[in-house]
């Protein structure tokens, strides 16, 4: 019966505060910290800006430029000009959105100028990724509502807010999914025609030794892992759940801040191990899912088990197992409530 | 509220969108929609690889005997260990080996932007064919010399 009693408890302690007027209260709360952490993005944009101000010169210089199409008009007149004008625009613009993100004219300026920046520097011959999900975000931030800056802003505009924001971690998250599909569409394509796959022993050593020898780099533990595949093995199809699973994380927020870090020590370990860096979307999941407005307080480690895409199922088994003698006590006697 | 069902539709809109235009890019010949990408990377295990690599022979007054691979001359490429290096030798050793003149013109003179100088340079080009891990662990790799270090920083 205690099993039962404490299962109740459980179950109304996590329930929405609807009655008592904690849902609005939290929509307030939530809208505060929110309002935080669009403002510590384009911060970060400035930041982002600033640091890249050595690049500026080298940038700057005229050479062979394969142009991407938000650039593709640099080549009509002055080269060297137009991308001066770009990298100042850059600049400019992330300043004055770092100061007044308010102004939709203002974002959609930092937007553009983050577009064309990323896309200038990726007109070399191919394009590098590390710099995409700003862009997204820059992109999703663009829809904010009007007034969203403001304090006493009403309800429907804070919850327009964190709507923007809900939508934004799943953008950030989808990219993840995307990237997890295309290694499990490719894994279960070689293993089916027979080539080396990804769920083999010396599945991730390959790519390992292969990414390696394309960049004549070494790497902290790349060696390693070459040198022992079955500890590496485990490694990639760990990655390749993270990823698919990402975007069903996002709608789950006891999830987030689990997510974030696991998505961060993978970044962290293909820099270790690949010699890959993402800093800028290390950054992005400390923003939008270490620190997300959604994430329940605390570290409740049965909502997670609950809520884990796909492995869930594992815990209802054991969580039903555990039912299984209170049932069997309330069948005999009687005098409990039934389970819906 | 209508605000808020039509910002809702447009947000739902910017995923969708972002989801179909990624799988756009990864099936497009041209390649990536910018800024919106397949993330296709590393989905494929590698195989027997076949790749190519610039060996330099000369390059000002530096002599290599043996020659040494393009990426391993110090001071002569911007980046040589970035992935942009690798894929630019690439996609030039590609349209060499296909006889493709305008993309090769193109790859090289990509390449050839990010050196520091290029007077003086000889090398040729080779195709490779390995496994990744035997070569990882000092095995043998095949190599197919596809033109004679005869050009001095010029295209082949």
């Amino acid at each position: 019966m205690s099993a039962l009693v404490h299962r109740i408890g459980w179950r109304l302690r996590r329930a929405p505060r609807v009655a008592s007027g904690g849902t609005f209260r939290s929509v307030a709360m939530r809208a505060v910290s929110t309002r935080g952490l669009v403002r510590g993005f384009y911060a970060y944009l400035l930041f982002l800006a600033a640091v890249s101000i050595p690049e500026f010169g080298s940038l700057a210089q005229p050479r062979e430029l394969s142009l991407l199409w938000p650039v593709a008009w640099v080549d009509a007149g002055s080269p060297s000009g137009s991308v001066r004008l770009i990298l100042g625009f850059f600049l400019a613009a992330s300043v004055t959105v770092a100061i007044w993100p308010g102004p939709r004219l203002l974002r959609v300026g930092a937007f553009v100028g983050l577009l064309c920046f990323v896309a200038l520097k990726n007109s070399e011959g191919k394009i590098g990724h590390s710099l995409h999900l700003p862009i997204l975000v820059a992109l999703a931030f663009v829809f904010l509502p009007r007034g969203w800056d403001r304090p006493d802003a009403q309800r429907w505009v804070q919850m327009s807010l964190l709507q923007v924001f809900a939508a934004t971690q799943v953008l950030l998250l989808l990219t993840y999914t995307m990237s997890g599909l295309g290694k499990l569409g490719g894994g279960l394509y070689e293993w089916v025609s027979g080539q080396a796959h990804p769920f083999q022993i010396d599945g991730f050593s390959r790519v390992v030794a292969e990414r390696l020898l394309q960049t004549n780099s070494s790497s902290v533990l790349g060696r390693w892992i070459i040198d022992h595949p079955w500890l590496g093995w485990p490694l990639l199809p760990g990655a390749i759940y993270l990823q698919i699973t990402a975007v069903a994380a996002a709608f789950r927020p006891s999830l987030h801040r689990l997510w974030g870090t696991a998505l961060i020590l993978f970044h962290i370990g293909n820099a270790f191990i690949l010699t890959i860096y993402f800093p800028h979307s290390v950054f992005l999941l400390g923003l939008f899912l270490l620190a997300s407005p959604f994430a329940p307080p605390g570290f409740d480690a049965r909502q997670i088990l609950a809520d884990l895409p796909i492995l869930s199922v594992f815990s209802r088994v054991s969580s039903r197992r555990s039912m299984a003698p209170v049932k069997g006590l309330k069948s005999s006697k009687n005098d409990g409530p039934s389970r819906s | 509220m209508k605000k808020y069902r039509r910002l809702q539709s447009a947000l739902a809109a910017l995923v969708v969108g972002t989801f179909a235009l990624g799988m756009v890019s990864a099936v497009r010949p041209s390649g990536e929609i910018f800024p919106f990408a397949s993330w296709f990377l590393f989905s494929l295990v590698p195989q027997r690889v076949t790749s190519y690599q610039i060996r330099v022979h000369a390059w000002g007054d530096q002599k290599f005997d043996p020659p040494k691979s393009l990426i391993e001359v110090d001071g002569l490429v911007r980046g040589p260990q970035s992935s942009l290096v690798y894929q630019l030798v690439q996609r030039f050793g590609r349209a060499v080996d296909s006889g493709n003149g305008a993309e090769s013109d193109s790859a090289w003179r990509l390449l050839q932007a990010r050196f520091s100088n290029p007077d003086g340079l000889h090398y040729d080009l080779v195709k490779l064919s390995y496994d990744p891990m035997e070569r990882a662990r000092g095995e043998r790799v095949e190599r197919t010399v596809l033109n004679p270090a005869d050009r001095a920083g010029q295209k082949p």
